[in-house]
């Protein structure tokens, strides 16, 4: 349960930024001027893309982008998000492939989905539930397919063997076969999944790509990574070739009847995704050509901000489902204590990184790891104000008996503007008696801080997050959870070891409340005991996406709570 | 003492005085304005790189400190114009922090240099003494060291450079027991150093085997003068000429290296300014906010230009021969 989804490529000097946020107010800078004209049927749509494509087969996709486009344009699911008609519009969840948003039984632990009829493959055979079945069993098959989310694992009511791997390796070794047989069960048009735990929001889950479904035979394994076999508007035009991209065109076997959702407006698609994010901007500023029917999914580099604006009524600044946050490390000898953790929080200079990363209109400081887009965020608030409060964090720390200046080193993902992000926050814990040690690095980020090594190396590390879907469930326990988390090879994505037995049980009680409200409004509390009982994190900015699309671009909307990427579902390009 | 000219001597007026070798280049030089300019722009550089520690001790330049309030609107670019330049800020300020860019340049400076100064020395002692020990030795141990020479030419350096970056400046971390920064000091040092010599060893093995054949060195080696001192005493002394020109033009080409190779994301990196790492932050920034990649392009530039016309002022001065008209 993970999704570390941004920027999952932009090279390292290519001030990658990762400028975006989001507020739940989204006071809305979006200035697309496109709502007005009505949507045109036909024309190409462009997609100029910097960032490279890593999977398209849908049980290996896990990056907003491919979730947002593989979904829209090839890739149909159970259920999903409505698209939305302006950047604020809160999206819906919808039968897409089910008929409706499934049917829930034994206490949240039975969850069944009906298909509707006339669902097609690209080759005119019908999609059927036990497609569905089998695209979910090649989660299982976990050495092949790669790099997706492991929900299936997670809830299926699949046993595990002794070394916690679940005892079903998959279609390919067959292996556990049966097992799986009987937790996913078909009759007729209807699937049924049996959990081995209460998910209130597993129709939420199935929103993501891996449970979308999969012919058993134009399954390649490893080699079906960009063989896109599709179920939606459109199909890939001869092949998909790694860093350069491919062209979508119809797909005629699609019936729109059977789809409330995709709108499919462009005749084809192409999506070129060799360009570096300078020329790319530079082009989309320019607005020259074919540029003018062009989107991107790669947000604006800070350094082309300045530039952004000179393209009137053709940037969106919107949400972006991510927060980013530092936590202490809880085997650091110094961050062990509750009071040093709480004078780093209270040294914080929010407002150091929110200029660092472009400014108020692309970035706001929040005291929440939940995103404000989601209905859990529970606007924490901050511990003192935008800038901190270093003199009292140094009067903490020399009362809870610390030798000033207290040495900490604090690692991070390296770029150009994150240079300058933590240039700023360290001044603000030098000045609240800390002396800080930076450790910048790119390769690797992720799997570094979550390493044995990295506990006892660093003493705070930053990271970033977006919900899967829009419930705080994919928020705190792939992210606090120690149990689901900390192993002898590491900390999961509990980076900071946070590990209390009385937060745990907390998470289990939250699981199982069945009203989504107060689920949501519940982990919304969780999130503020982290931040402000147990300062088990320090939640730093929520930021925004900054894109820019072409003058003949009509309907490129945003869905905040989905993704944060524009939905291919509603644009259509002008006829010049 | 004043100078001899022609007519004075042919006056008969001043008696024809004897002048050393460097008194001779001495006065090349300073009819040489170019080079005197030149010379004069590298020392201003040297003086501010060398007291930059002390002026940030002062607080006299600060590259460290942000001010976000001299940054604003999207993307955090400087308010103001040129950058932001102020009376307190000359250069104006860095998108995004707002932190001094005179102070980070003069700052960059000194790294840039200390690096750039170190890598000369070891590449030309490390020349000057395989040089030496080549040219006279002749036979097997030249052989070997050409043949060693051609190895080290024949290296793709800045691919090296990049590929080894991570893995050394790592090993020297822990080695040294340092943080990033100096350990990264310490690699291109090295780095730049080691791949600096074998050209250098080649104008010097040259000489040798000129030199060595003088009558000075036979005479010393029939006195039963020892190896060591031939190297040193007899030789040495008469290859000043070429490590002095050698030296000044290899400077500027480190200088240039180091920004390069930070260009490139390798070696010297933020928070620690350096020519490398501002430039490669400012290049992005090269439409938005063209002063802040003007400034410290400019600043390079002046200092490989000046390096580089000192250098060549040098080798016009103390090589009679030399005929660049």
């Amino acid at each position: 349960m993970k999704r570390r989804t941004f920027v999952a490529g932009v090279a390292g000097t290519a001030g990658l930024a990762l400028s975006a946020a989001a507020c739940s107010s989204s006071t809305t800078t979006s200035s697309s001027s496109s709502s007005a004209p009505a949507a045109v049927k036909g024309g190409t749509l462009n997609i100029l893309m910097s960032t490279q494509t890593e999977h398209w087969d849908p049980q290996r996709v896990y990056v907003g982008v491919n979730i947002e486009a593989g979904n829209r344009l090839f890739t149909r699911t159970l259920t999903t998000w409505t698209a939305t008609t302006s950047d604020t519009e809160v999206p819906k969840l919808v039968g897409d492939m089910a008929t409706d948003t499934g049917t829930v039984s034994n206490g949240g632990k039975t969850w069944a989905f009906t298909l509707k009829d006339g669902l097609k493959w690209q080759d005119g055979t019908p999609v059927t539930a036990d497609d569905v079945k089998y695209g979910i069993s090649r989660t299982f098959a976990v050495d092949v397919i790669t790099g997706g989310p492991n929900y299936a694992i997670a809830f299926l009511d699949v046993p595990s063997d002794a070394d916690g791997s679940s005892s079903y390796k998959g279609p390919y070794a067959k292996t556990g076969q049966a097992l799986y047989d009987k937790a996913v069960t078909v009759s007729g048009n209807t699937i049924t999944f049996n959990l081995k735990q209460v998910v209130n929001d597993f129709n939420n889950t199935v929103t993501m790509t891996a449970f979308a479904p999969f012919k058993a035979a134009k399954d390649l394994g490893d080699k079906s990574n960009y063989a896109i076999f599709s179920s939606g508007p459109y199909k890939l035009q001869g092949d998909w070739t790694a860093e350069k991209g491919g062209t979508f065109v119809r797909n005629d076997s699609w019936d729109p009847a059977t789809d409330t959702i995709r709108k499919a407006y462009p005749d084809k698609i192409v999506w070129d995704e060799s360009l570096t994010p300078e020329t790319l901007y530079a082009r989309l500023i320019a607005d020259q050509g074919n540029d003018k029917n062009a989107i991107t999914y790669d947000q604006a580099p800070t350094a082309a901000l300045g530039n952004v604006s000179s393209a009137t009524g053709r940037t969106s600044i919107v949400a972006s489902p991510y927060t980013r946050y530092l936590v202490p490390n809880f085997k650091s000898k110094v961050m062990s204590n509750d009071k040093a953790r709480q004078a780093l929080a209270l040294a914080t200079d929010r407002s150091a990184y929110v200029t660092a990363v472009g400014g108020p209109t692309v970035a706001q400081p929040t005291n929440s790891v939940i995103n404000p887009a989601l209905p859990a965020f529970p606007n924490t608030p901050l511990p003192a104000g935008d800038k901190g409060d270093p003199v009292k964090a140094k009067q903490m720390l020399q009362d809870a008996g610390f030798t000033l200046p207290v040495k900490i080193t604090v690692a991070y993902r390296k770029s150009d503007t994150y240079d300058k992000v933590f240039a700023g926050l360290k001044a603000g814990w030098d000045a609240g008696g800390f002396d800080t040690q930076l450790d910048g690095f790119s390769a690797n980020y992720y799997a570094t801080i979550q390493s044995v090594a990295s506990a006892s190396k660093y003493d705070a590390m930053w990271a970033g997050w977006g919900a899967d879907y829009p419930s705080a469930s994919t928020d705190i326990p792939p992210l606090f959870d120690s149990r689901i988390n900390i192993t002898s090879g590491g900390a999961g994505q509990d980076y900071g070891w946070f590990d209390n037995a009385d937060f745990n049980k907390e998470i289990d009680a939250t699981v199982l409340i069945a009203d989504q409200a107060a689920r949501e409004k519940a982990w919304g509390t969780l999130d503020t005991e982290l931040a402000t009982k147990y300062y088990a994190v320090i939640p730093l900015i929520v930021d925004k996406f900054v894109f820019v699309h072409g003058s003949k671009v009509v309907g490129a909307f945003v869905n905040g709570a989905y993704t944060g990427y524009y939905d291919p579902a509603t644009i259509s390009v002008k006829a010049s | 003492m004043a100078e001899t000219t022609l007519e004075e001597a042919r006056d008969g007026a001043v008696a024809i005085v004897g002048r050393t070798p460097w008194q001779i280049t001495r006065s090349r030089l300073l009819r040489d304005k170019v080079t005197l300019i030149a010379m004069g722009v590298a020392i201003l550089f040297v003086i501010l790189a060398a007291i930059a520690p002390l002026l940030t001790t002062w607080k006299l330049i600060d590259p460290y400190t942000s001010h976000t309030d001299l940054v604003g609107g999207l993307g955090s670019l400087p308010t103001g114009n040129l950058g932001g330049i102020s009376s307190t800020h000359w250069l104006g300020v860095e998108p995004g922090t707002g932190r001094d860019l005179f102070s980070r340049i003069v700052s960059g400076l000194t790294v840039s240099l200390l690096v750039s100064v170190c890598a000369a020395l070891v590449s030309v002692t490390l020349g000057t003494i395989i040089g030496i020990i080549s040219g006279t030795a002749g036979g097997r141990v030249d052989w070997l060291f050409s043949r060693v020479i051609d190895f080290v030419l024949s290296f793709p350096q800045t691919l090296m450079l990049i590929a080894l970056s991570t893995i050394v400046i790592d090993a020297l971390e822990s080695a040294l027991n340092v943080a990033r920064t100096p350990a990264s000091m310490v690699f291109m040092i090295i780095v730049m150093g080691f791949f600096g010599w074998p050209s250098f060893a080649r104008i010097i093995r040259g000489q040798v085997l000129s030199l060595k054949e003088r009558e000075f060195v036979e005479a010393a080696r029939s006195l039963g003068a020892g190896r060591m001192r031939i190297y040193f005493k007899e030789l040495l002394p008469h290859l000043w000429a070429p490590i002095l020109v050698y030296s000044t033009l290899i400077m500027p080409q480190n200088i240039a290296t180091e920004a390069a190779l930070g260009f490139l994301g390798v070696g010297i990196q933020a928070p620690t300014p350096s020519f490398g790492s501002i430039l490669n932050d400012s290049v992005h920034y090269a439409i938005a906010d063209p002063a802040y990649f003007i400034f410290p392009g400019v600043t390079l530039f002046l200092v490989v230009l000046a390096f580089n016309l000192v250098g060549d002022g040098f080798r016009d001065a103390l090589d009679p021969k030399a005929d660049r008209q």
